[in-house]
């Protein structure tokens, strides 16, 4: 199988109407943007082309809001971005489409507590079954305390 | 009738003498067959994302060689492209040969102690000793080359530490001869024991389809017949110049993943002749600013267990804004969960979960790295 | 006077405190072996060569905490084990040592024999299901699931010599060997046989499911610690050198060999040692070159191959004795 070039992929995601922005970062890594509301959709035309190896679901929070990047393919990378409220993050899963992705899903919604819309599994998957609930370790407002070694405790 | 009330509940984990690392399968059998599993991976969690905002790309670099003592060459790999990336200025040319060379080193002696893992699975103590023995020659080569056995900091961001003399090439080249050989044996032995082969074939099985489509990576994808592999695809450190076969099987159970494996191993000792045969001269460091420009990068390396990915934002100060890591292990699970469920003819034993288990060379530590450190 | 002779032989030599010095002595053989095979070391430090480990095994097992789950059945969990040392310790008073007859010598003792194995892997049983625990009960199953499989070819190995050798007493058969061993002639498939069905009813490699660590931890062993386990080791060891001892008088002869009568009190234990060391060396090659089958597997392969294959070997000892 003849693996796509990073313009061609360009050529047929051009085509999709719900990529709003469209460039290459740097050799065989591509960036696309949308909306929430056109995630799924963005998603649908990005494995209507043949990209369906989901290589990580990436959420970064930039204070005043989420930035998730649904990175997928196996030799050129789609990174699919799409920004969310700081408040009550959400949005439609993809596991459907991508059945590689629930485990993703569930990652991000345990360290970052953006929650999957109709996500056909959502329970804790990194996270001890004690933590606290509504405590997300990878958002910025979390900080972590240092466990005191032993010794100090005693003195 | 309902068979609900025949079911058995058998936890294989947290601790468990199958198990190196922390994992909770929750298996329901009936009699000795397996009729649902649950996996659980919340056992280990070490906050390394965390724990990478509040360090400096050169701390963290110590850092992230410990994710995993198996593969730190791929993480620390991993990590030096991704801020080369950033500073848009990558490693000197013999420093990318010498990486591929670590890199395949490592492949070595990760697959030796896999199979050697898997040996012990079905209760074959002897070959697991062994593969065990001949894996110290690798590791011998590994603490002359690069300075230990395992986290030997190595690799730096802008190249490599230790420059390759003649000595440890020589040494070298001899140590892969021994090896070579030793892995003809094991891949005759193995594939001529009866028992091994009783235990390992039609075990595990898992369709090309299937794995392709949960996004499964490593040598595990290739024995299903999925060409699956980083350094071909997306070359990263001088794959470009190091030719290396993709290894592929389409048994799609455990004795192809152990021979796949295998074969993985010759491949990687002809890369590393190759390495020694075409070593460009120049430096193999080159000095980076401390500071970071700002942006992000996705670095992905061909670990001895599969794709792992490292993603990095910089703000433009030292510290990376976010750092994400994706093991390998972690593509794999919903793989292993399908694996381990019956169904129809196929019928998965108590005895085969250790063994099917093992045979996408799972890293819970690794893959659950997230909490309580500082 | 006579009584007291009689229970010197029977505590002191050849019995109780022989047998119990033999099986650490075995049980270091049998580990110094394995290792040799596996280009290990094996035991080292305590004792010349190490050969007292065993030794301090037991020892260190005696002081260690003795713990009995809050679910199990108390009484037979507690007693298995000292029930499984004393059925061991009186099948082997059937084992020839000094002579062509054991301690106890009477008619139909093989039978007593087969009886003694059987019921050890009852007690098997009853110590994995008395423990309450998952692992156990699954060991347990499999204990008595394997005994299906390997008891039929093991029983018909056994009675192949008997009908060679023309007597149901071990004595008889030890005695008709002093000319030629049975292993020279057609009861030698038997003896393969009965190597491959003893190595099941042992619980070594390739048939060690009841106990497999990786996937069972212990199996029906799991839930024994300090005494009682090493009063199970005890008897695990006793039953090697039951085995390894039926297997030398069958097979090879028992004791018996070149020897005058003056040295023959000194030279038949050595023999008897000898045989024993080769048969448990014949059981650790076993042990080391394969991997462990599955439960499903052994059965089917007891069905399929040993328990024909011991058919045609009473079928050939019964048209040789004809001729």
């Amino acid at each position: 199988m003849s693996r796509l070039s990073d313009d061609e992929i360009l050529a047929m995601l051009a085509q999709s109407k719900a990529i709003l922005d469209l460039k290459v970062t740097s050799p065989r890594r591509i960036l696309a943007v949308a909306m929430p509301e056109c995630y799924r959709r963005a998603v649908e035309a990005i494995v209507g082309i043949g990209i369906s190896h989901v290589v990580a679901l990436t959420a970064i929070d930039t204070e005043s809001g989420f930035e998730l990047q649904l990175q997928l393919g196996r030799g050129t990378i789609v990174s699919l971005k799409v920004i969310l409220p700081a408040e009550s993050p959400e949005l439609a899963t993809v596991a459907d489409l991508l059945p590689g992705a629930s485990v993703h899903e569930r990652e991000v919604h345990d360290i970052m507590g953006i929650s999957f819309k109709n996500s056909p599994d959502q329970s804790r998957l990194i996270l001890p079954d004690d933590w606290p609930a509504g405590v997300y370790p990878l958002r910025k407002s979390f900080t972590p305390t240092v466990p005191v070694p032993a010794k100090e405790v005693k003195q | 009738m309902s068979s609900y009330e025949r079911l058995f509940d058998i936890p294989i984990g947290p601790q468990h003498p199958a198990l190196k690392e922390p994992v909770l399968l929750n298996l329901k059998v009936d009699g000795e067959h397996v009729v649902d599993v649950g996996v659980d991976i919340s056992y280990n969690h070490r906050g390394m994302e965390k724990a990478a905002e509040y360090r400096t790309y050169v701390q963290n670099l110590y850092l992230i060689e410990r994710v995993c003592g198996i593969c730190n060459i791929a993480h620390t790999l991993s990590f030096g492209t991704a801020i080369e990336g950033l500073h848009g200025k990558p490693a000197p040319e013999r420093a990318k040969v010498l990486r591929v060379l670590a890199e395949e080193l490592e492949r070595i002696q990760s697959h030796l102690l896999w199979l050697g893992i898997a040996a012990h699975e079905i209760g074959f103590d002897t070959l697991f000793m062994y593969v065990w023995l001949d894996r110290e020659i690798s590791l011998d080569i590994m603490e002359a080359f690069a300075g230990n056995r395992i986290t030997s900091s190595y690799i730096s961001i802008g190249g490599v530490k230790r420059d390759m003399t003649p000595e440890i090439a020589g040494k070298m080249l001899k140590g892969m001869d021994k090896l070579e050989g030793r892995m003809a044996y094991y891949r005759k032995a193995i594939s001529e024991e009866r028992t091994v082969l009783k235990r390992t074939q039609g075990v595990g099985l898992l369709g090309a389809a299937d794995v392709a489509s949960l996004s499964a990576v490593g040598p595990f994808a290739r024995a299903s017949g999925v060409a699956v592999d980083v350094r071909a695809d997306d070359p990263y450190a001088a794959h470009e110049l190091v030719p290396i076969k993709v290894v592929t099987g389409d048994g799609c159970d455990v004795f192809t993943r152990i021979m796949v494996r295998i074969d993985e191993v010759v491949e990687s000792i002809n890369a590393i002749r190759f390495c020694l045969g075409h070593l460009p001269s120049g430096p193999i460091l080159q000095r980076l600013p401390r500071r970071v420009p700002a942006g992000d990068f996705l670095s992905r390396v061909e670990a001895p267990r599969g794709e792992l990915t490292h993603f990095v934002r910089s703000d433009g100060s030292d510290k990376p804004y976010r750092y994400k890591i994706k093991t390998p292990t972690f593509s794999n699970i919903p793989s292993l969960a399908k694996m381990l469920k019956s169904t129809g003819r196929y019928v998965v034993n108590i005895a085969d979960v250790p063994v099917i288990l093992a045979s996408i060379d799972p890293c819970f530590s690794c893959t659950a790295r997230f909490e309580r450190i500082g | 006077m006579d009584w007291a002779l009689g229970l010197v032989s029977l505590l002191v030599f050849p019995g109780f405190a022989l047998m119990i010095a033999l099986s650490f002595l075995y049980e270091w053989y049998d580990r110094k072996l394995y290792a040799g095979i596996q280009m290990r070391r094996g035991p080292l430090y305590t004792g010349p060569m190490g050969i007292l480990q065993p030794f301090a095994d037991f020892i260190k097992l005696m002081s260690k905490e003795d713990l009995t789950p809050r679910h199990a059945d108390r009484r037979v969990f507690n007693s298995v084990p000292v029930i499984m040392v004393a059925l061991m310790l009186t099948a082997l008073t059937m084992i020839p040592v000094t002579g062509a007859s054991g301690l106890l010598s009477f008619s139909g003792d093989i039978v007593f024999a087969i009886v003694a194995m059987t019921f050890f892997c009852v007690l098997v049983f009853l110590a994995g299901f008395s423990s309450m625990s998952r692992y156990s009960i699954i060991g347990a199953e499999r204990a008595v699931l394997q005994l299906l499989g390997f008891e039929i070819p093991l029983m018909l190995s056994m009675v192949g010599a008997c009908i060679f050798s023309g007597s149901v007493t071990i004595s008889g058969i030890v005695a008709q060997q002093s000319g030629l061993w049975n292993l020279i002639g057609p009861p030698l498939l038997g003896f393969a046989i009965f190597l491959i069905a003893a190595q099941a009813e042992l619980e070594r490699v390739p048939f060690d499911m009841p106990e497999a660590e990786q996937e069972i931890v212990a199996g029906w062993l799991t839930e024994y610690s300090g005494r009682k386990l090493a009063l199970i080791r005890l008897a695990r060891n006793l039953e090697l050198i039951f085995i390894a001892g039926l297997a030398a008088a069958l097979y090879l002869g028992g004791p018996l060999g070149p020897s005058t009568d003056a040295l023959a009190p000194v030279l038949f234990p050595l023999y008897f040692i000898a045989k024993t060391l080769f048969v448990i060396l014949l059981l650790a090659f076993m042990k080391s070159i394969f991997a462990r089958v599955r439960i499903d597997q052994m059965v089917s392969f007891a069905w399929r191959y040993l328990i024909p294959l011991s058919l045609v070997q009473i079928m050939i000892t019964l048209i040789w004795r004809a001729l």
